[in-house]
């Protein structure tokens, strides 16, 4: 069997300050395999290397196109969009013949000019191999799944985790189903439910856990090979912005279409589950200052870089401060300049700095600060969500400002993994109170070391004040804007 | 003949929000030993000329550390100590030396260190002993202290501000040394306080015609050369404040009393130099009422070659709510900004905060909606020739205001700049620049009229209110007449 690979991935907040090109990616991760012919392409990113991996072990000819990853943030410029695009179709076109492609992608791409770039990508796909050749799909379940990726995809396998720890076994499960449908031995069809809702749901807790458990239980059983949960990423204004059901069976595309309807009803229920966790800044604060067991881990979730966020932003930090809070720990805060400023100035220095709130109204206003300069660091990294991998997060240095650590860093990205604060030489255990800027990535590592956790809702860019958000795109009727009853 | 050559320059800003470590020397200019083998930058100039005199002369010239930051707070002790260490083992391993020529700042000020030229010229003069020519090139906006004065056997100082002369004083600095190693002169070092703070621009009268008075002077009898040190008004150190500087030919009677002499001078006609400034409401109503074009504007308390963060907003706030036609805002320091704008294109329309973004100086952040019109990738400017870097500099439309934002803090100096991102200055009615002076030579010959803005800033122009700790002899303005808590008579 040979098998075409390649990985395009970018979840595109319509509303992020940060905008988006194609050295976006090249500063995330451009992989380009005649750039780094020496790389390991097993150990590039996720999907991707696992689909090498598989085909390795099972002795198939695998053709490795690129990947190009970027981290979350406004839609790609529309030429920087096509390059991507139109490298992996010419790559597919110099590969071909093949039996069957692979693709990691994330399922909520826009670009300018392109709402539904994974649908566009797919259609150039489909219009090479032809109609018959297997096209397997693995997404992000903060997808948008449409109806043009539904039919052009032979089958779509979304994670199931949030944290998102599953990739691997995902790219197992579809690689068999793509497998088995080169060799004759399945004929996978989808039917996909999409549901009213922009929403977030958190898998590490009920009723998700629940629910995740009977739905693998289908799977598997009576020609249904596998069940996707679209969360959606409500921050994508388009049309097919929003939750959904995708089943994958074996040749019965009613049966298929049957089952995601059964599920729909009770996905849609779960809905405000999410919504319901989130408080205030200052109950948060004060849950913080209440415990007394440690340490609390707040998430600052509508700054998390990972959903688009400038990852900047001080509404938190400056309560905080006014609180004075002592074994207080806040990251990382997106702020190059003060980074080079604090570098240059060195350990043990006293500085007055102007930090955060840099990229927007979205930031929050900038904090005047006294700060002494208790670590530089050229370039830390964390483990990721595959803790395997250390994931870098650029320059940063830690500033202390009366008993609050703060890490400032020059790579936008969201905190994992308490890494971010033990590289910087912050004592963890000694700290009560811990600040990520995160939606919910940072639980898995987190979580086993908190002794509570708790979800703030800080305005932001990814404030879940829905009816704020200028959408101009989605479909009416939808919850929350709307009341939409029920969805079947 | 064996001439040792090296250089060490910054202007610290003692109230500068910006510190001053490595990196900023390695952003501006770090050489180590080979900053003449590559091309000429602001103040690496004087090393070249050097090189190329001593090597017309058949001299060897052993060089070593050249570095060059730009303004900014106190340097950081131990990359101090390290410069220190480096100049001095070259100058060891170099052998025996005929004479030592440092192209300095004079107002460099290191954490810990007040006097770090001073304190590098002693261990120099330990190292060469005392008879050896130890010439040092200085900023008008140095400083001079008395260890500078025990240790240096020559000084001399840039008389033009804007400092368009760096090459000239270095060639007569090598000449007198030359001379001095050759025993044919034997000079003498005067030096007087004049007991003032202030700035004096040469470009117009009355300090055109004192310059030309002190060329006149050089030469007369016994002068063999003429300064005038402004000093830097923005550092809290003791030695801090303008002096003059006269070389004899061993003639200390007549260098000290020629230094007094134009100390007088300087005392006389003190209502007369300066910058004379305006507020930012008149600054903007003179420019909305202009009929030729275009005025320029200089922001000079944001100016980032005096140690400002240059990315203050209270000129670009007022210009944009003052309503005025055709400007242009030359430059917010902003190098995220300028990723952004470079991820999003020309052309690509988008909300952007700018400005104010390292302190209380900066203003508030200005949340703008703008559109990308130009990007030059390195962009330069240049001065008397020289080629001083912008980084990457972008121009935004904001309505009838474009701004450029670049990522290499530098303040303004040539209106070539304007050409590097697709427009010419004839294309504006009123051109703000971050500047205090060094604009004046480009933008002279361009601009209709030339207005000085005193915004709030790092650079405040209100010397009698800079809250200094450590300029405790009495200066004008802070005092009104400082003479008269002295025991020394002023010259009649």
């Amino acid at each position: 069997m040979r098998v075409y690979i390649a990985a395009m991935a970018h979840e595109t907040n319509s509303f992020s300050p940060i905008p988006t090109c194609l050295k976006s990616f090249r500063d995330s991760l451009l992989f380009l395999p005649e750039e780094n012919p020496e790389a390991d392409v097993e150990k590039v990113f996720v999907g991707y290397s696992d689909f090498a991996r598989i085909a390795r072990e099972r002795g198939h000819d695998a053709v490795m196109g690129i990947t190009a990853f970027g981290q979350p943030s406004a839609p790609t410029a529309k030429q920087d969009y096509e390059w991507i695009r139109d490298r992996i179709v010419a790559d597919l076109k110099a590969a071909m013949p093949v039996d069957a492609v692979l693709l990691m992608l994330h399922g909520a791409q826009m670009a300018q000019g392109y709402d539904d770039c994974e649908g566009d990508l797919l259609t150039h796909i489909r219009a090479v191999v032809g109609p018959d050749i297997p096209v397997g799909v693995e997404l992000d379940l903060h997808c948008n799944i449409t109806r043009t990726m539904v039919k052009e995809a032979t089958a779509l396998v979304a994670c199931k985790e949030y944290p998102h720890t599953d990739f691997g076994d995902r790219s197992v499960e579809l690689y068999d189903i793509i497998e088995g449908a080169v060799a004759g031995d399945i004929s996978p069809v989808m039917g996909y439910v999409w549901l009213p809702m922009l929403s977030k749901f958190h898998t590490t807790t009920e009723p998700m856990l629940s629910f995740l458990k009977r739905i693998r239980e289908k799977e598997g059983k009576d020609g249904i090979l596998s069940i996707s949960l679209g969360h959606g990423f409500l921050w994508s204004d388009m049309a097919e912005s929003g939750g959904g059901i995708l089943v994958v069976a074996d040749g019965d595309a009613n049966a298929a279409h049957q089952t995601a309807t059964e599920l729909a009803p009770e996905f849609f229920s779960y809905r405000n589950e999410v919504y319901s966790q989130y408080q205030s800044i200052r109950d948060v604060l004060d849950g913080a200052e209440k415990a007394d067991r440690f340490p609390t881990v707040i998430a600052d979730v509508t700054d998390n870089s990972g959903g688009g966020a400038a990852s900047d932003s001080t509404f938190l930090l400056k309560e905080m401060i006014a609180r004075d809070m002592q074994d207080a720990a806040i990251g990382m805060i997106w702020d190059p300049v003060m980074v080079s400023i604090a570098s240059d100035a060195g350990v043990g220095t006293e500085l007055d700095m102007r930090i955060g709130g840099k990229l927007g109204p979205m930031s929050g206003d900038p904090l005047d600060v006294r700060a002494l300069v208790t670590a530089v660091h050229t370039n830390p990294g964390q483990r990721g969500l595959d803790q395997s991998i250390i994931e870098p997060f650029g320059a940063s240095v830690a500033i202390k400002v009366g008993g609050i650590h703060i890490v400032l860093n020059s790579i936008r990205r969201q905190v994992f993994s308490p890494d971010v604060f033990t590289v910087l030489g912050i004592d963890f255990d000694a700290l009560k109170t811990v600040v990520v800027k995160s939606s919910q990535h940072f639980y898995a590592q987190f979580q086993p070391i908190a002794a509570q956790v708790l979800y703030c809702e800080a305005p932001g860019t990814l404030s879940s004040d829905i009816a704020a958000i200028p959408y101009t795109k989605i479909s009416r009727p939808i919850w929350p804007l709307d009341d939409v009853g029920a969805p079947i | 003949m064996k001439i040792f050559i090296a250089g060490l320059i910054t202007e610290t800003n003692t109230f500068s929000p910006i510190p001053t470590g490595y990196a900023n020397y390695k952003e501006t200019a770090l050489y180590h030993g080979d900053a003449t083998a590559h091309a000429s930058s602001w103040a690496s100039g004087i090393l070249h000329r050097w090189k190329e005199l001593g090597t017309r002369d058949g001299a060897t010239v052993v060089e070593s550390l050249f570095a060059m930051a730009q303004p900014a707070g106190p340097t950081v002790e131990s990359v101090y100590s390290a410069f220190v260490t480096e100049i001095l083992d070259d100058l060891k391993a170099a052998g025996p030396v005929d004479m030592v020529l440092l192209s300095l700042h004079g107002a460099m000020v290191v954490t810990n260190v007040d006097d770090p030229e001073g304190q590098l010229l002693e261990k120099i003069r330990e190292i060469v002993g005392p008879n050896i020519p130890l010439g040092i090139e200085l900023d008008s906006h140095g400083h001079f202290s008395d260890r500078m004065q025990e240790h240096a056997s020559l000084a001399i100082v840039y008389k033009e501000y804007p400092h368009t002369d760096m090459g000239d004083r270095a060639e007569e600095l090598y000449s007198l040394c030359s001379q001095m190693a050759a025993g044919t002169i034997k000079p003498h070092l005067s030096v007087h306080d004049c007991r003032m703070i202030g700035i004096w621009p040469t470009s117009y009268e009355p300090m055109r015609s004192f310059v030309t008075k002190m060329e006149s002077l050089e030469g007369q009898g016994n002068v063999l050369s003429v300064s005038f040190l402004h000093s830097f008004p923005w550092a809290d150190v003791p030695h801090m404040g303008a002096k003059t500087l006269v070389i004899t030919n061993d003639d200390a009677k007549e260098g000290d009393r020629l230094t007094a002499k134009l100390a007088e001078d300087i005392w006389a006609i003190r209502h007369k130099t300066g910058i004379k400034h305006h507020t930012i409401e008149k600054a903007m109503a003179h420019a909305k009422a202009a009929t030729a074009h275009p005025i320029v504007l200089a922001d000079v308390a944001d100016n980032p070659g005096g140690g400002a963060a240059g990315d203050s907003s209270f000129l670009l706030d007022a210009a944009l709510k003052a309503r005025l036609e055709r400007v242009l805002f030359s430059s917010i320091w902003d190098p995220v900004a300028v990723e952004l704008c470079k991820a999003s294109g020309v052309g690509a329309r988008l909300s952007i905060r700018l400005g104010g973004k390292c302190g209380a100086a900066s203003g508030t952040p200005l949340d703008l909606d703008v559109k990308v019109e130009a990007i030059k990738e390195n962009a330069t400017q240049t001065l008397s020739g020289l080629t001083i870097q912008m980084g990457d500099c972008i121009r935004l439309s904001c309505g009838p205001v474009d701004i450029l934002v670049n990522s290499i803090r530098t303040q303004t100096l040539s209106p070539n700049i304007l050409e590097q991102v697709g427009v010419t200055a004839s294309d504006y009615e009123t051109i703000i620049v971050k500047s205090m002076h060094h604009f004046h030579a480009g933008f002279a010959p361009i601009a209709a009229d030339i207005l000085y803005v005193s915004s709030p800033g790092a650079l405040s122009l209100d010397f009698a209110n800079i809250p200094y700790e450590n300029v405790t002899a009495p200066r004008w303005p802070v005092v009104k007449d400082p003479f008269s808590t002295l025991t020394e008579r002023r010259l009649a």
